[in-house]
C-alpha cells in the first residue's frame, strides 16, 4: 500500500514513491540532509533528483545544470548558483542548520537555488543583478518559501534576503494580487530579465476598480520605486511591512 | 569583533564593489565574532555573501570576456 503524506498538495501526492518520502517525511528529509552534509553522493543525488522531479511536478522546473556540489565553503555562504550552471551548497551552511535543528533550511536553500537555475542567465544579468538584486533575490526567496509551505507544509524555514522578500509581500497586499501569482509570473523570465518583466507582469495581474487595465505612466512610478527597494544595497536592511506598502501606495496614486 | 563591527565591516566592502574581498573577509572573520552571530544575523550575512559570490563570480567573468572573444 503507498503512504500517504497529508501535508502535501496533490501534485506531490503523484510523485514517484522516494521522491514522495522525501517531500512528505521530515524525518527522510533530516536523515538525507545529515548524510549530504558529510559529503554522501547517494544522498545529494537522492535530494537533488527529488527537488527536481517536486519543481517540475509544481509547474516551476528546474532548466539544465552542470551538478550540483556540496563542498566546504567556510566563512558565511550557504549557496549559490554560479553563471557556469552549478549549483554550490555548503557544508557548514548544512551542518548548522542541522545543528539550530532547522534541517528543512536546506531544503529551502536547495530550493531557493534550484529556482535561479530555471534558464541559462539572461546577457543582461550583471547589470540587473549589480544594481538591483532584489528583484531576483526576492521573487527566488519568496517562491521558494511559498513551495516549501503550501505545497510540502514545512515551517521552519529560516529564510534569506528577508526585505526583498516581504518588498513583494506589500506590493502584494497594496495590489490585492496575490504573491505567489507575481512570483511565478516572474520567474518565467531568465535570471537578468526579471526586471525588464516587472511591469508587464503587473499590468497582466493588476486593474484599477472599473476594469481599466493599469496605465503606463503608473507602471513606471511603480518600476521606479522597485528600483530603489530592490536596490542590491539594501541586502542586508531589516523590512518594516507597514512602511514598505505606504511606498507602495504612494505609487499607485 | 563584535556581530554589528562584523556585519558593518561586509557591507562596507560590498556597497565599495570589492566582492572577492567580502568573500575572503567573511572566511577569515567569521570565527572570531563575539558573541557568535544570532541565526537571524546567520541568515542576514547569507543573503549578503550569495551575493557577494554571484557578483564576483560575474565580475570574473567580464573579465575573461575580451580574452575569449580575440583567442
Amino acid at each position: 500500500m503507498t503512504p500517504d503524506y497529508p501535508p502535501l498538495s496533490a501534485p506531490l501526492q503523484c510523485l514517484e514513491e522516494a521522491e514522495r518520502l522525501f517531500w512528505g517525511s521530515a524525518a527522510e528529509r533530516a536523515a538525507l540532509f545529515r548524510l549530504s552534509a558529510e559529503g554522501g553522493t547517494a544522498a545529494i543525488l537522492r535530494v537533488d533528483a527529488a527537488v527536481v522531479a517536486g519543481l517540475a511536478a509544481l509547474g516551476l522546473p528546474r532548466g539544465p545544470v552542470r551538478g550540483v556540489a556540496v563542498e566546504s565553503a567556510p566563512g558565511m555562504l550557504a549557496g549559490w548558483k554560479d553563471p557556469a550552471c552549478t549549483v554550490h551548497l555548503s557544508a557548514e551552511a548544512l551542518s548548522a542548520y542541522l545543528q539550530d535543528g532547522l534541517p528543512d533550511a536546506i531544503a529551502r536553500i536547495w530550493v531557493h537555488e534550484s529556482l535561479h537555475a530555471r534558464q541559462p542567465y539572461a546577457p543582461t544579468y550583471h547589470s540587473e543583478y549589480a544594481a538591483a538584486a532584489g528583484y531576483e533575490e526576492g521573487m527566488v526567496e519568496g517562491l521558494a518559501r511559498s513551495v516549501l509551505r503550501d505545497h510540502a507544509g514545512m515551517s521552519a524555514l529560516a529564510g534569506t534576503f528577508e526585505y526583498y522578500v516581504t518588498v513583494y509581500l506589500a506590493l502584494g497586499d497594496v495590489l490585492d494580487v496575490a504573491v505567489e501569482r507575481l512570483w511565478r509570473s516572474l520567474w518565467q523570465a531568465p535570471a537578468g530579465q526579471v526586471r525588464a518583466r516587472f511591469p508587464r507582469v503587473l499590468a497582466d495581474l493588476t486593474g484599477w476598480p472599473d476594469g481599466r487595465p493599469v496605465d503606463s505612466v503608473t507602471l513606471g512610478r511603480l518600476q521606479a520605486v522597485a528600483d530603489r527597494l530592490f536596490d542590491t544595497r539594501r541586502g542586508r536592511w531589516w523590512p518594516d511591512p507597514m512602511e514598505l506598502a505606504r511606498t507602495w501606495r504612494l505609487a499607485i496614486r | 569583533m563584535t556581530a554589528e563591527e562584523y556585519l558593518a565591516k561586509l557591507e562596507a566592502l560590498m556597497a565599495g564593489g570589492r566582492h572577492q574581498e567580502a568573500l575572503a573577509f567573511s572566511t577569515a572573520a567569521s570565527a572570531r565574532i563575539v558573541p557568535p552571530l544570532t541565526a537571524d544575523q546567520r541568515e542576514t550575512v547569507y543573503s549578503l555573501m550569495e551575493m557577494a559570490a554571484t557578483l564576483a563570480s560575474l565580475a570574473r567573468d567580464a573579465s575573461a570576456l575580451p580574452q575569449r572573444e580575440t583567442a
